[in-house]
């Protein structure tokens, strides 16, 4: 048995199909990364060995009978801790839920058991999901996660330990969620690719709720074509999610040449040279592959302010309880105890304002007549250092403040070039269930270039 | 059971409307509360003497945000974007 920890999805499910591995192997090769790497890194919140091992030896058994009955069966796996597995601790990142544990599986986890995927373990988060406004990187009952290619910088949030043990190859994937900038942030940071599906592709029964309206879940893995087989298989309607769609995925659908989106960036103030060369050398790739850019504009809204306020709505009122509880006071951040609890002041004519003006943002789909997707930097810098608070460090970040999150629509992040040895993040935006359209532009873009597979420096 | 005649009943209206009208001092709920204390009177435990100044930052954010959105104005009577749909009960 010798196979890379950092390989595909595919490659893995080729290296089991033609018995060059079991799962089991498999299995027991990433335990021993998560427990040595995934500690150094504080990516892991709970190695569920005894699940992994049990679910790992069905998988070769029910190989052994009738084949692989999807391309994820017998690979190990890593979900961000926001979800619940049976009788396995979830604790949401959160020192007050530090005892916190469910007698079922998440939807996302059920599927993915059902697809025959091996529940390695239960990845670190910021606690609370970072609902509170968090300020600092150790905003978590684990301490600061640190990025896959720097042990001084931060691997980003508040799905930490899902962007960093995906690139740091502690597992075959890993499922991260987002509410708003949750994967990509954390994918761009570690160099990994992740996923943002539409909003209610993916059920969020058995996951923590921070914002009812906002939240989505997704894979963070090593590339585009891994995530696309993850989302096949965890995507779908639920019963248990209203929230949740009845609409087909067809991933083939996109039609070339696309015409690409670009907003109006500003890589001069935020001292972003090298990111402006990155953002350039990926638009030289995409003209390469035919396809064809366009300048664009979203309607000028106070997006992030009707986030904000979603999120100061929806997090108090899910967390009402607890924050009124004597628990509360035990989170890791106290920005996070200070939003929280100021949280609960929001006002109701404020809330209904935040999702009026989603009403109004929707007339964001015209740049949908002009374009195919958009295509940014997720942030004009690399991971920032751990000992720095986030209003610092945060100062030339940039970031798309567009209506992406706001109207669910879906986005991919992978990595499109490096400053000073950190990964630099690119995503590509589409309109509401044209994932299609990320992944086909993406995968071309992993197809031209190799950023994706620079491997960090900690590799065994 | 006590038997007011119709003048009694206009009186006491009377002095009810004065009463309504009429400034009224209480001296304790004019006074401005502070806000963090107002806030963690609703928590299990007070702040601790760190986060204080921070919840203070946290509520001014919270009404920053109010005075921020009202700068844009909605269209009149525009509905927010929630859908209720009602469904039939099963049996």
């Amino acid at each position: 048995m010798s196979l890379s920890p950092f390989a595909t999805v595919s490659e893995l499910a080729r290296a089991l199909r033609q018995k060059q591995i079991s799962s089991v192997e498999l299995t027991k090769m990433y335990l021993a990364r998560l427990k040595s790497i995934g500690e150094v890194h504080r990516a892991v919140a709970e190695i569920t060995e005894e699940r992994a091992l049990k679910e790992a030896k069905a998988a070769d058994e029910s190989r052994r009978r009738s084949g692989p009955k999807t391309p994820l069966h017998g690979i190990p796996y890593g979900a961000k801790d926001l979800l619940a597995a049976k009788d396995i601790p979830t604790r949401w990142g959160s020192p007050g839920h530090a005892d916190q544990v469910f007698g079922f599986d998440a939807a996302v986890i059920a599927k993915l058991k059902n697809a025959g995927a091996v529940l390695a373990a239960k990845l670190s988060m910021i606690e609370l999901a970072g609902g509170g406004n968090y300020n600092v990187a150790n905003a978590s009952a684990n301490g600061a996660c640190l990025c896959a290619f720097d042990t001084t910088r931060w691997a980003g949030g508040s799905s930490s330990g899902s962007g960093a043990a995906a690139k740091l190859g502690l597992c075959g994937f890993t499922i991260g969620s987002e509410t708003s900038g949750s994967i990509t942030c954390p994918s761009a940071f570690n160099g990994a690719t992740g996923f943002r599906p539409t909003y209610g592709r993916v059920s969020r029964h058995g996951a923590m709720a921070l914002c009812w309206t906002l939240d989505k879940i997704g894979p963070i893995a090593r590339s585009a074509e891994c995530c696309a087989a993850v989302l096949q298989a965890i995507c779908g309607k639920d019963p248990n999610d209203p929230s949740s769609l009845d609409a087909s995925l067809d991933l083939n659908r996109t039609k070339k040449p696309l015409t690409i989106g670009l907003l109006n960036e500003d890589f001069k103030s935020n001292q972003a040279a090298a990111c402006q060369k990155a953002y350039q050398n990926a638009l030289r790739v995409f003209s390469k592959l035919g396809h064809k850019t366009v300048q664009v504009a979203y309607p000028k809204l106070p997006y992030g302010t009707a986030v904000e306020i979603i999120v100061n709505a929806e997090g108090a009122s899910a967390h009402e309880h607890f924050i009124r509880g004597p628990r509360f006071h035990s989170l890791a951040d106290n920005h996070q105890i200070a939003g929280l609890a100021a949280a609960l002041e929001t006002k109701a004519v404020d809330y209904l304002w935040a999702l009026r003006l989603r009403t109004e943002a929707l007339k964001a789909n015209a740049i949908w007549e002009k374009c195919d997707c958009i295509f940014t930097p997720v942030f004009y810098h690399g991971a920032p250092p751990i000992d720095v608070p986030f209003d610092k460090s945060f100062a030339n970040m940039g970031g798309d403040d567009g209506p992406s999150n706001l109207l669910g629509w879906p986005a991919i992040a992978f990595p499109i070039g490096f400053e000073g040895g950190l990964p630099l993040g690119g995503q590509i935006i589409a309109p509401a269930l044209r994932e299609d359209v990320c992944f086909s532009l993406a995968k071309q873009f992993q197809r031209e270039t190799d950023f994706h597979l620079k491997l960090p420096p900690i590799q065994s | 059971m006590a038997k007011f005649t119709r003048r009694q009943i206009a009186k006491l209206a009377g002095l009810t409307a004065i009463g309504a009208a009429a400034p009224r001092a209480f001296p304790n709920t004019l006074q401005a509360e502070d806000p963090v204390e107002k806030l963690q009177s609703q928590l299990a435990k007070p702040f601790d003497e760190q986060t204080k100044p921070l919840a203070l930052e946290a509520l001014k954010a919270i009404e920053r945000l109010s005075v921020e959105r009202k700068k844009t104005k909605l269209p009149e009577n525009s509905e927010p974007c929630t859908v209720y749909v009602p469904t039939e009960p099963r049996r």
